[in-house]
């Protein structure tokens, strides 16, 4: 980038190709103008995608409405949070005592108190379900955006699970469902796995000595020389410089973007909820306690990886810790209070780092953050002070992507277990999203997009109230 | 262009007694010959067109000067625009080149102003700015809370939406100018869609003035567009040449008013041609067919272009058939001289690709090649026509259009019965319109008659209605449920109309399994409009309501009507599909979506495919045979000093990217490993598996774009070129580990002792179908013969080091585009 500028005289203005060249080159360290790139190659190919990412934080195992974003004080004891409650920016409105920082920075996201998922089951939906076609949601992103960025060669749909930042982890849960299924979309468009292997991921990983790809890539291009006479223009060349591109990005390395070691460690640190709960600290009773422990030590850097992903060019980015959520006090849960301590309180650190390091970078426009999970949980705290399945309402938070941000949209019935307002459906959510992320009217018009994946893009309606 | 300014300065500077003729200008309107402007607001664009000494015809609108006379009746602008002034009779100067034309105007009413008709007028500056469109406005649910009827189809619910709704804040006549309408349009007033208005546009000012009279709709009585015109309404060109269009909507009333600045302009072909929204048109640097469409209030027209290359086609390929005489006929005319006939070896490749799926084999590559027959390459299209790989990977084609899509592992043996059915049918060549007879009017279960395969997947009329149209006709009616298509003829009428032919189809659970029956539900077949709640009866796009008897199939009603030898759509649609299938590109292109504003770039070569299918009794092979033997399958790829441009008229065989399952198989066969697709045995070709559902286990197949079955558009399947699958053919394990395999052809040709020469002709011929060229030969063999090293930095040993050798040729032979491309 350096030499670039040097040589580029003051004012000038700089061509699209040298400038995507200049991207690509610098694809590990990049942090500026790299959305812009992204938006010039997207105008290039014509692709109906807007400036934007969606990172889609998956709070597996089903979180509390009452513990987070609706604790209902007013209701009986053996009802409202059991965690209490703290007031936040917004008057009149206080989330579950374990977000004090999330609280501070409650007119910068928006909470919807009416937000149903249909039932009370351990699955993957909204990132995988019926209306995704069974693929990640991001698969549908990446079937209209092509599975890599063409700018910055960075794969459009990514999901971090706790090994992408910390190779000590447990493997990610695929009881409820893999989070990583391409579904009826195609594998191709399969979210990659860093961490993890898979298609995209292993083919990025060189199989060979650097050397003997050089070599290779030497003979390639001379036995490549002869049959040049065929017209070059069109799809052989097309062909020909991704095929370079290709080369570039094996021997330049792409591993950069998912190596938090490029990043100032001072943000790094601002991230990190390791430090909140240390593994000491967790109760060995809890079958899951291995599972909290993986979630206070990842959470925060997995955020800022994602952050680091979307900047260079992939669109959707799917983050998930070890199913933590799921709060029932018995012998794989901790209770209520001792497990949102566990999981609550890293949450509230790593989503308010995130929001104030996306705010200070001015990027509230172009990423949109979505924290749920697949259900919520009961109105009444059972015997042993935890709370157990609920279809009927569940916490969202919305943050980012140029929505209305500050509001609580929606509101639930006195004692917090249904929808007191128009629902808001996952396929509502899914809406949201791919309004965000793509041009939802040019898609319609889009030629070799298969219509359940066009019907499953473009349908429905977005939440209404964030536009 | 260049000969026009050559010309121009001859004229301008000579006075040569070798002068000829100089160019002689004409002006046009409204193709009459006078010009009326009725109203204060006309305003009527004219062209001017230079006609030069060789008979060719330019635009010279954008390069006349005007003048009028006498003063004060019109005023014309240097695009052509003439807008009165007061009323009389005015005459026009265009001058350019030395020379000039007239013509006459007359001015009635220039002090009056016609009442403003909503529909008519406010409507189109939406559709103009786009308000209206699907992305915005115009989408199902609006935007923001302001709703238009997409592309402003529904004037009536406009209007509420504009005056009434939101408590009427939208519009504010008593000042117009702080209208939220008009504040918004112009961005003054934050709008997510932008600036979408000029504040010194006619546009502005016209709504402007509409919202100032109170915002009258309009009466009942006021004239409607009847249709719209294009003058001209087609010119051939030259390269890089532009041209003026004048766009007239023609009323009920009889009226006539030019609507050029407020139509809408779309290219067929973007690469050929551009228009601007003043209705310039601006061509490139391709030769070729392109067409301009424009629409305006819902009514379509089109501009057409011819833009021959031009160069001497002096000598041509002796023709073959009556394709070569239809092909080259249009190359003469557009002055495109044809590539060179192809060469053996790149003709045994090229049709073994496009009629069996599949590299010839070294035996048969070799056999063709020694062959001195004159008649050998049609004696090979005809060995291939009668291999089972030509059933097979035809049937691969028709098996994911059709939807034969396995979502759940108990629909093997559905899949597997209606795949096999199609490639019976394929093998056995049984005629076109008796396959689609079979599987439109298919009644039983996928066991007793697995042509009713279709319906397993395809469940709602409206689907099937969409899919058949689409399929069958090359007719996409999907607009045509919500709305007016936009770009088509086509109404919501004629959607709910097509879709009735389907409303009598009954479904049924079998005891065997989970099968269902199809069946006919006797009845009156009719289905219900939509948008009017009318219902509406069988009627096939043209033809008007059929009666059908309730104890009668209105399918079969519908096959009968494709079938009729006169139907302009169904021979048509096949051929162009296969022609497409052959040559990388449609007569009409895309192939399935034929329409007015979409024509195909050599009308009479389609019209003799059809007529020649038609004949044939709709035979398969045959029209494969007449393809494929004609000249213009067989010219080479390598393109001549001139025809590197075309893109259509099919001077040379376009090259294009093996598809995921020939690429597969290919490299299987080049590197001696065989696949391995779960519950098929090992070896099994991609070409011949015989639904989607392996896709899901095969990156491979996902990643180079074999499509899913899931819609009746061939474009599910992505040909195109992307980082991934350059990544995987470089880089993936699953291949080194093809290549290192010890079963495979490197370990082979390492262990083989003849002499490296002949092993490395032996995988051209395999990979290419040719000899290796000395140089190649040369190349290889060194590379091949490198000292090589092992980790501990020792020499290897001599058959490791060969081995290794040999995995890198292969590799790179894989990668070379020759191997990836059919050509």
């Amino acid at each position: 980038m350096l030499t670039f500028h040097d040589s580029i005289p003051a004012g000038s203005v700089m061509g699209r190709r040298n400038f995507l060249r200049a991207g690509g080159l610098a694809l590990g360290g990049l942090t500026l103008g790299d959305l812009l790139t992204v938006q010039a190659a997207a105008k290039a190919k014509n692709l109906p995608v807007r400036d934007k990412s969606v990172i889609f934080l998956f709070m597996h195992g089903g979180p509390s409405q009452f513990e987070t974003f609706d604790p209902k004080m007013d209701a009986p004891s053996n009802i409202r949070s059991a965690t209490g409650e703290v007031k936040t920016s917004i008057p009149g409105i206080t989330f579950g005592a374990t977000f004090p920082k999330l609280a501070r920075l409650a007119d910068k996201f928006t909470v919807v108190r009416s937000f149903v998922t249909g039932d009370g089951n351990h699955d993957i939906k909204p990132v995988v379900s019926r209306d995704t076609l069974k693929a990640n949601m991001g698969s549908l992103y990446s079937r209209v955006a092509g599975p890599v960025n063409p700018a910055t060669t960075m794969p459009t749909n990514i999901a971090l699970f706790p090994r992408a930042v910390n190779p000590g982890a447990g493997e990610a849960v695929r009881n409820f469902g893999d989070l990583a299924s391409a579904g009826e979309v195609g594998a191709a468009y399969a979210p990659m796995v860093p961490g993890a292997g898979g298609g995209l991921q292993e083919d990025l990983k060189l199989h060979l000595p650097q050397e003997r790809l050089n070599d290779r890539r030497g003979l390639l291009s001379s036995l490549d020389e002869f049959r040049r006479r065929i017209d070059q223009s069109g799809q052989i060349e097309t062909m020909g410089s991704i095929q370079q591109q290709a080369f570039d990005t094996l021997l330049g390395g792409l591993s950069g973007a998912f190596d938090l070691a490029g990043e100032d460690p001072r943000v790094v640190a601002r991230y990190d909820t390791a430090p909140l709960v240390p593994r000491d600290r967790i109760n060995k009773k809890w079958n899951n306690h291995k599972n909290y422990g993986d979630h206070a030590e990842s959470l925060g850097k997995l955020l800022l990886m994602a952050r680091r992903l979307c900047e260079q060019g992939c669109g959707f980015v799917t983050v998930t810790t070890s199913f933590v959520w799921d709060m029932h006090a018995d012998v794989n849960n901790a209770t209520l209070v001792e497990g949102m301590g566990y999981v609550g309180t890293p949450f509230d650190h790593a989503v308010a780092a995130f929001i104030e390091d996306i705010e200070a970078r001015g990027l509230s426009e172009k990423i949109l953050l979505v924290c749920c999970g697949e259900m919520g949980r009961a109105p009444t705290i059972n015997k042993d002070g935890g709370r157990d399945h609920w279809g009927n309402l569940a916490p969202l938070m919305l943050y980012g992507g140029g929505l209305k941000m500050g509001q609580v949209i929606g509101q639930s019935t006195r004692n917090g277990g249904e929808p007191a307002s128009d629902i808001v459906t996952p396929r509502d959510l899914m809406s949201t999203i791919m309004h965000t992320l793509l041009d939802i009217g040019e898609v319609r018009l889009m030629d070799g997009i298969p219509k359940n994946v066009l019907d499953a893009v473009t349908g429905g309606q977005p939440i209404k109230g964030l536009t | 262009m260049l000969s026009i300014s050559k010309r121009t300065l001859f004229i301008l500077t000579s006075l040569a007694p070798l002068a000829t003729a100089a160019p002689t200008l004409q002006i046009e309107a409204t193709g009459t010959p006078e010009l009326t402007l009725r109203g204060k607001d006309a305003k009527q664009q004219i062209i001017v067109t230079a006609k030069l000494d060789d008979g060719a015809l330019r635009d010279f609108t954008h390069k006349a000067t005007y003048s009028a006379s006498p003063a004060g009746i019109v005023t014309i602008d240097a695009t052509g625009i003439v807008a009165p002034v007061a009323d009389g009779a005015a005459v026009i100067t265009a001058e350019a080149d030395g020379v000039k034309a007239t013509f006459p105007v007359k001015i009635e009413g220039a002090g009056t102003r016609q009442p403003i008709n909503f529909a008519n007028q406010i409507v189109p500056v939406f559709t103009k700015a786009g308000c209206n469109s699907g992305g915005c406005h115009g989408k199902a649910g609006g935007q923001n809370g302001f709703k238009l009827s997409l592309l402003g189809f529904e004037p009536g619910e406009d209007y509420e939406h504009i005056v009434k709704e939101a408590r009427g804040r939208r519009v504010f006549p008593a000042a117009p100018d702080n209208s939220l309408l008009l504040l918004k349009g112009l961005n003054v007033m934050p709008h997510g869609g932008g600036r979408r208005m000029d504040a010194k546009s006619d546009d502005y000012a016209l709504v402007a003035r509409w919202i100032a009279q109170g915002m009258p709709f309009g009466q009942e009585s006021d004239p409607k567009v009847e249709r719209i015109e294009v003058i001209p309404k087609a010119r051939t060109m030259a390269l890089g040449g532009d041209q003026q269009i004048i766009v007239l909507a023609r009323y009920t009333d009889g009226s006539v008013q030019d609507v050029t600045r407020s139509a809408l302009y779309e290219a067929n072909e973007k690469s050929m041609a551009e228009a601007d929204e003043t209705g310039r048109v601006k061509l490139f640097d391709q030769p070729g067919d392109v067409a301009i469409m424009v629409r305006y209030q819902g009514k379509v027209a089109t501009f057409r272009a011819t833009v021959p290359l031009g160069a001497q086609v002096a000598s041509l390929p002796p023709v073959r058939n009556f394709i070569d005489e239809q092909v080259f006929t249009k190359l003469k005319a557009m002055g495109v001289p044809p590539s060179d006939p192809c060469d053996d070896a790149t003709f045994i490749r090229r049709v073994s690709i496009d009629i069996a799926g599949r590299l010839p084999s070294l035996d048969e590559t070799n056999r063709f090649l020694a062959d001195k027959d004159a008649a050998k390459r049609d004696r090979l299209i005809d060995t291939l026509l009668a291999s089972p790989e030509y059933a097979d990977y035809f049937a691969n084609k028709w098996s994911s259009l059709l939807r034969n899509k396995r979502t759940e592992a108990r629909d093997a043996s559905s899949t597997f019965a209606f795949y096999g059915w199609l490639r019976d049918s394929l093998r056995a060549n049984r005629p076109y319109n008796e396959i689609v007879r079979d599987v439109l009017a298919a009644t039983g279960t996928v066991d007793e008659n697995p042509a009713s395969g279709w319906y397993r997947q395809v469940k709602e009329p409206q689907q099937q209605l969409e899919d058949a149209a689409q399929l069958f006709l090359g007719v996409r009616m999907q607009c045509a449920q919500c709305h007016h298509h936009p770009f088509e003829k086509w109404s919501q009428n004629d959607y709910y109309s097509f879709s009735a032919f389907f409303s009598q189809v009954g479904r049924k659970g079998s005891a065997v399994k989970e099968t269902e029956t199809i069946f006919h539900r006797r009845g009156v077949a009719s289905a219900v409009n939509k948008k009017t709640k009318q219902p509406v009866k069988p009627a096939a796009l043209i033809t008007g309501p059929m009666e059908i008897a309730p104890e009668d199939d209105p399918r079969l009603a519908l096959a009968d009507w494709m079938s009729n030898r006169a139907n302009p759509f169904f021979a048509r649609t096949l051929v162009n599909r296969y022609w497409k299938h052959f040559f990388n590109r449609g007569i009409v292109e895309p192939e399935d979506d034929m329409r007015e504003t979409n024509p195909p770039s050599n009308p009479e070569l389609l019209e003799a495919l059809a007529a020649k299918f038609v004949e044939s009794g709709y035979d398969l092979k045959g029209l494969v045979r007449d393809i494929t033997r004609s000249q213009t399958y067989q010219l080479s790829a390598v393109p001549n000093n001139y025809n590197k441009s075309d893109r259509q008229n099919f001077s040379r065989y376009y090259a294009k990217r093996l598809t995921a399952e020939v690429l597969y198989d290919s490299l299987n066969e080049l590197t001696r490993t065989p696949s391995n697709f779960s519950g098929m045995p090992a070896g099994t070709r991609a070409i011949s598996l015989p639904d989607n559902s392996f896709n899901a286990g095969s990156y491979f197949l996902t990643v180079f774009g074999r499509p899913d079955s899931s819609s009746a558009c061939e474009c599910e399947r992505t040909q195109e070129a992307s980082l991934a699958q350059a990544l995987h053919l470089l880089n993936a394990k699953d291949i080194q580990e093809k290549l290192a395999s010890s079963s495979g052809a490197a370990a082979k040709l390492a262990a083989d002792a003849r002499p490296d020469e002949d092993k490395l002709r032996e995988l051209y011929l395999i990979a290419y179908a040719r000899q290796p060229e000395a140089a190649e030969l040369a190349l290889a063999k060194t590379h091949i013969d490198k000292p090589r090293n092992a980790a501990d930095g020792k020499p290897m040993e001599a058959v490791a080091a060969k081995r290794q050798g040999y995995e890198d040729i292969l590799w790179a032979i894989l990668n070379t585009k020759e191997f990836l491309f059919n050509h």
